[in-house]
């Protein structure tokens, strides 16, 4: 690179080498029509007005000229959790519909059941019996009960050594000062 | 599938299509989150990445803007702006709770600039200069010289031909070293 060029360089380095976004600066459509020559010929002459002259939108307008180009491979090695995970923010709608099946399925015969606890006195204890286990089926099966699984197993796994000293407190909050 | 049917689908919470359209475009996001944070010469961790990743995915399920757009190219462009956007939403955060950016050698910092007079003279000399220049050739300039693009791609980006890129170019250069002549800047070396 000549003297020149390198004169150049460094002025432009100085004044538009790193630029925050400013109120001023263009918006996504602007610079899209700009790039993929969509614009009228007054907002090309004003988006290379404002370009020239601001460092964001410069780089922006690079970035996405080489957006879309395919990005190279050795750049682009996307961890697989993370695809896993954005492809988790849409659930199988099958699925949910089976799930809320089962929910339904669990509550209608756990009252079933309840009932015909009452109505046949003989085998009264064994209807009450698989009322608990269909209540308990359909609880845990709803999005409350997961919630109140991971407390308790939250709270199973964090250490104790307070437990003592908050019950102590607790104690004394509710202790009637005597006279 | 085309790309609009795919959107389409996308936003009716079609499981398949979304896993479709995440396979194809979580590439293209996760390289435009990295280039733009580089840009910005800021330095993202990868849990910063990853939450800007799903940001991406996410807004892209609650903004119909996607809709109006039929070609693929269009979609992929858009894509990538809304990475870029998220990212610079993402630093801006970042920047105000007390993270710095990341010192770029490219950028001299004012304490590293020759404060003496002669460069400075220089600098506004060569500011003058290009102030001559229409807004279109400063453009061109700042894009060859400043981002290393070659002519072809100037003209890709600007749709213009390569003949009045490399006239541009070299005609700005010339009337620059006029310039200095004229100022009696004759002998500028590098130091």
């Amino acid at each position: 690179m000549n003297n020149t060029e390198d004169l150049i360089k460094q002025y432009l380095k100085q004044n538009l080498g790193s630029s925050d976004k400013t109120p001023f600066c263009l918006s996504d459509d602007i610079l899209l029509g700009f790039l993929h020559n969509d614009l009228a010929e007054a907002d090309i002459e004003r988006a290379e007005k404002h370009i020239c002259g601001c460092g964001f939108c410069l780089s922006q307008l690079n970035l996405l000229f080489e957006a879309q180009k395919k990005p190279k491979e050795e750049d682009t090695q996307v961890p697989d959790y993370l695809i896993k995970k954005a492809k988790g923010m849409v659930k199988d709608k099958e699925k949910i519909k089976k799930r809320r099946i089962k929910k339904v399925f669990y509550l209608i015969f756990a009252i079933l059941s309840f009932i015909l606890s009452f109505f046949i006195p003989r085998y009264f204890m064994q209807f009450l019996v698989l009322t608990l286990i269909l209540g308990l089926a359909w609880v845990f099966e709803s999005e409350g009960g997961r919630t109140l699984i991971m407390v308790l197993d939250s709270w199973r796994r964090h250490s104790h050594d307070d437990d003592d000293e908050i019950s102590r407190r607790l104690k004394d909050r509710f202790k009637t000062p005597h006279k | 599938m085309n790309e609009v049917k795919l959107i389409s689908r996308c936003l009716k919470r079609d499981k398949k299509a979304w896993d479709i359209f995440v396979d194809k475009y979580s590439k293209l996001i996760y390289w435009s989150i990295r280039k733009r944070a580089a840009a910005s010469s800021f330095e993202l961790s990868q849990d910063d990445i990853d939450s800007i990743f799903q940001e991406v995915f996410l807004s892209v399920l609650e903004n119909k803007r996607l809709l109006q757009l039929k070609e693929e190219k269009a979609i992929t462009s858009w894509m990538a702006v809304i990475s870029f956007n998220k990212t610079v939403d993402f630093i801006r955060v970042k920047i105000r709770q007390g993270q710095r950016l990341v010192p770029d050698e490219m950028i001299p910092a004012a304490s590293d600039c020759r404060q003496d007079s002669s460069y400075k003279e220089l600098m506004a000399v060569v500011k003058s200069a290009l102030a001559t220049l229409s807004p279109r050739k400063r453009m061109v300039l700042a894009l060859n010289l400043l981002n290393n693009r070659t002519h072809q791609e100037i003209a890709e980006m600007m749709s213009i031909s390569i003949n009045t890129v490399s006239t541009i170019i070299s005609r700005a250069k010339l009337e620059l070293k006029q310039e200095l002549t004229r100022q009696g800047i004759k002998n500028y070396e590098r130091k």
